[in-house]
């Protein structure tokens, strides 16, 4: 099995980070709705910020670390290993051959780091492939066009 | 190697086409404003403009997603970018679509464009998986890419009549709602002659005289309105489906149809999971059947999913299947449901039919509305009993057997009997199940899984387990693989 894998773990350094700012994006946005839903109280409105702050500093501080140390992409010549999951960390394995086609997707963030999402179309489900550098998503691209060919 | 060509911007008829709503909306407030109530012009700017807003924010929308569209046709597959903020790169290789469908209509016509959708077996099942509005000249170069340059004459073309017919009875949804329209008028009209004489007899009464004056007009403008919406149904359905016609070309199977719209959906035979024949009991009546296809992503278009043969009487019918699909329909090995289980079939209809009759005699001892009961009654239980014969009906014909390397099975799917045709290698799975009684009675509900975005499912009820797993047995044997108890236990001696 060692032979064949092409590199090791594909996950992009910047994996956090731009997780992190979508976060961010995500808690200011809920801030200012907060604030115009309750805006004439007082006490629900501090007590809603304490709650999302909090959630905020969690989701930053642990969630995203353990989710990051769990997501794992190890690119092999047929097929690629998944890893991923917080609680409950699930490992799958998709063949290049079973991949109908795949789209890639760049978000306003991701762009500014040089990564993006790659979503893996097969019959009845799909599997993201997500923050992984460009030309890692290239590569990737190449051995399941070349799969194809093969096939 | 590709040939590498330049990214293409999809036509600007996908924005062009946006602008019908757009003036749809500018332009009833102008009319509201000069018609009905003429005001001055800083008036008519001022309710203009929420409609002109929304207007330009749409149109920006659709003009920005134009703007970020580019496709290419490359040898081996289309490849797209797509996306304002974010930006998707779709690749989807030839070797995988199993369904195109080309969409024109006189709009799109007058300004040289058609819409090109494609599905593969990794869709969504709600939506076509890529569409692409191009040129009528890039269309026509992707359908010859599919179907060759060579032109072909349709070796199927449906006849007005029967489309007429299934327009206006069992492919119409509102059909149903049809039965409820005597129900509705003498309803009303019993109601409003009741209060009339309640204010004869009584002194008047405020509750009365409105139930007077305003029910039975009212009954009568909802029974017009099911009417229309059922004369509008069936229209709609007609130009939907007229100029049907169908052919074969290689291993592509073409349908087309619609009157003002057309869709052309080429569909690959090697990926159809079954081919049905259906029935329902006017079909029956009439002595017609029509044929349907089911393959991955022609699911996404509403009515009469993958017609291939409109309803025609028997002999035309299995005349056009046999030379569209090369399906012949003789069975082989057939099995039907015990002899003692047609209770199972039938006991739905016969519980609601029971319930009718004794709801109109008991609508004898009803102190009001008693006339509309009994017309209520009466027209459901003509309803019930309708229901119960094709229960009969499907009761007689549920089977399932073999055809050719077809496993075939006949049974009913709301008020429609199908006669399906199943590849065997599209069987993804057979499942057996059995109740308790079912155990005690030695019977069996026979269900076949098929490759679909769906899950499909072919289902008969009350099969005698013993000639199922013996007719089980006679399909493994006309099979490629072995099954799996079948096989050597020591994977190395294999």
């Amino acid at each position: 099995m060692k032979k064949d894998r092409i590199k090791k773990n594909i996950v992009s350094p910047y994996y956090l980070i731009v997780r992190r700012i979508v976060l961010s994006l995500i808690m200011v946005g809920a801030i200012v709705i907060v604030a115009m839903m309750l805006a004439d109280t007082i006490v629900p409105l501090i007590l809603t910020y304490v709650v999302l702050i909090g959630a905020y500093f969690a989701g930053i501080f642990y969630y995203l670390p353990v989710c990051y140390n769990n997501c794992k992409y190890y690119l092999f010549e047929d097929h690629i290993v998944i890893r991923k999951g917080f609680f409950i960390v699930k490992e799958s394995r998709v063949d290049y051959s079973k991949v109908h086609y795949s789209v890639i997707s760049q978000g306003i963030v991701q762009r500014r780091f040089g990564v993006c999402t790659v979503a893996l179309m097969m019959a009845g489900s799909k599997q993201m492939v997500s923050n992984i550098a460009v030309k890692d998503a290239r590569l990737l691209k190449h051995l399941e066009e070349r799969s194809k060919k093969d096939g | 190697m590709d040939k590498k060509r330049k990214f293409i911007k999809a036509h600007p008829y996908s924005v062009i086409r946006h602008l019908k709503i757009s003036v749809l909306l500018v332009l009833i407030t102008v009319l509201q404003q000069f018609l009905i109530r003429p005001r001055g012009i800083i008036a008519l700017i001022g309710s203009l403009g929420i409609n002109a807003l929304y207007v330009i924010v749409i149109l920006s929308y659709y003009i920005s997603v134009y703007g970020n569209f580019r496709y290419r046709l490359e040898n081996r597959a289309i490849h797209i970018h797509s996306g304002i903020f974010r930006k998707k790169d779709y690749v989807i290789p030839y070797s995988r679509i199993l369904t195109y469908v080309f969409y024109t209509n006189v709009l799109s016509v007058m300004f040289g464009a058609a819409k090109v959708s494609v599905d593969t077996p990794a869709g969504s099942g709600r939506s076509h998986d890529v569409s692409i509005y191009c040129s009528l000249r890039r269309a026509r170069e992707v359908r010859e890419r599919i179907l060759g340059k060579e032109k072909r004459k349709p070796q199927y073309r449906a006849r007005t009549l029967s489309i007429l017919l299934m327009s206006a009875f069992w492919s119409n949804p509102v059909t149903g709602f049809v039965f409820i329209v005597p129900t509705i008028v003498s309803a009303g009209n019993i109601l409003g002659t009741e209060a009339r004489n309640n204010i004869v007899l009584n002194s008047l009464n405020y509750r009365d005289s409105i139930i007077a004056e305003y029910v039975s007009p009212v009954a009568a403008f909802l029974a017009s309105v099911i009417m229309m919406a059922w004369a509008v149904s069936m229209l709609l359905f007609f130009m939907r489906y007229a100029n049907f016609c169908s052919y074969r070309v290689d291993q592509k199977l073409v349908v087309s149809r619609g009157l003002l719209s057309r869709c052309t959906t080429v569909l690959d035979m090697g990926a159809v999971s079954y081919v049905s024949i259906d029935k329902s009991l006017l079909m029956r009546l009439l002595k017609l059947q029509s044929c349907t296809v089911s393959v991955i992503g022609s699911g996404k278009m509403k009515g009469d999913i993958g017609m291939i043969v409109c309803p025609e009487e028997k002999k035309k019918a299995e005349r056009n299947i046999r030379r569209l699909t090369g399906i012949v329909p003789r069975e082989s090995n057939i099995v039907k449901p015990a002899k003692f289980s047609i209770y199972s079939y039938i006991y739905l209809p016969l519980y609601v039919l029971i319930g009718f009759i004794i709801l109109y005699y008991l609508s004898g001892y009803m102190p009001f509305l008693r006339e509309t009961t009994v017309i209520f009654t009466q027209i459901f239980s003509a309803v019930s009993v309708w229901w119960l014969l094709f229960r009969i009906y499907s009761y007689r014909n549920a089977r399932i057997g073999l055809c050719g390397r077809c496993i075939t099975l006949c049974g009913f799917r709301r008020l429609t009997l199908k006669h399906y045709f199943i590849p065997m290698d599209k069987i993804q799975w057979i499942e057996i199940s059995r109740t308790p009684f079912q155990i005690k009675k030695g019977t069996c509900n026979f269900r076949v899984h098929l490759y679909s975005e769906k899950n499909v499912t072919c289902y008969i009820k009350q099969l005698p387990i013993a000639e199922v797993r013996a007719f089980l047995s006679k399909c493994r044997l006309r099979t490629a693989y072995p099954a799996v108890h079948d096989l050597p236990i020591d994977p190395s001696t294999y």
